[in-house]
């Protein structure tokens, strides 16, 4: 314990100091989207489970999901989903020894930012074309 | 192995054991979800929003209700294993510790029963 300024000190990871980077929002993003996806998943769950017990319970949990207030949990959860499926893409790349450089990383970042957008837009559309 | 693991696993505390085989399953379940997630969310969009019956009828095929059932089987875990290690970083107190990742691996694992039962309830019963 020879340490005496214990308490004074800014706690690490240090995150008000830190300047914002590609890096570490895409970092963290991955965690919080991988959380925040549980409630979907279980609406989707509640649906199926709705859609097992019968009509009149379906009924309730479909309108809710089909709700202005459902389909935007629906389309935020899809941009979640396209975001953690490709960055997960990346991680599993790196466990591979691939795209290690500090260029490809800010690369594949920007490149997994952007392809999430584009496939969650692509996706509302097919839902808009399959006539839900 | 070694008294200090063996401490360590009898407080409670430190070395988590499990790290390298959840690291390991966190991977092969990223893997697997690859293919069932996209094949789940295809199959999903294209059945959301048109009533009951369609649904149903979706899913009592055979192929869809396997891919729902996998799918979920092996979300749930992948959620488990990363709420573990959310848990893991964020909760220091030992006792909160293990009582939060005593509930969450039993929410996840109900949540993965219910959802299984389920499909396999529309696919049998339709």
């Amino acid at each position: 314990m020879a340490d005496t300024n214990r308490g004074n000190r800014p706690l690490s990871p240090h995150l008000t100091i830190y300047k914002p980077q590609i890096t570490s929002i895409l970092s963290i993003l991955n965690r919080i989207t991988g959380i925040a996806m549980a409630f979907p998943v279980i609406l989707i769950v509640i649906w199926f489970l709705s859609a097992a017990i019968g009509p009149s319970f379906f009924g309730s949990v479909d309108w809710f999901i089909t709700s202005w207030f459902g389909l935007l949990i629906l389309v935020a959860s899809l941009w979640a989903f396209w975001f953690h499926f490709l960055n997960g893409l990346r991680h599993l790349a790196w466990d591979m020894i691939w795209g290690l450089d500090m260029s490809d990383v800010n690369k594949t970042g920007w490149l997994v930012f952007y392809l999430s957008i584009i496939a969650t837009v692509l996706c509302v559309a097919f839902a808009a074309w399959a006539g839900s | 192995m070694t008294t200090s693991s063996n401490k360590k696993a009898y407080l409670g505390i430190g070395d988590h054991k499990g790290g390298l085989g959840h690291w390991t399953l966190q991977r092969i379940t990223a893997i697997l979800l690859i293919p069932l997630s996209l094949l789940f969310l295809f199959t999903f969009i294209a059945n959301f929003g048109n009533g009951h019956a369609a649904m149903l009828q979706s899913y009592s095929q055979p192929w869809n209700a396997i891919v729902a059932i996998l799918f979920f089987a092996i979300v749930f875990y992948h959620l488990a294993i990363g709420l573990e290690a959310v848990i893991d970083d964020y909760i220091p107190d030992p006792h909160q510790h293990k009582l939060i990742l005593r509930l969450s691996n039993m929410f996840c694992r109900a949540m993965s029963v219910i959802a299984v039962l389920s499909v396999l309830k529309i696919l049998f019963s339709t």
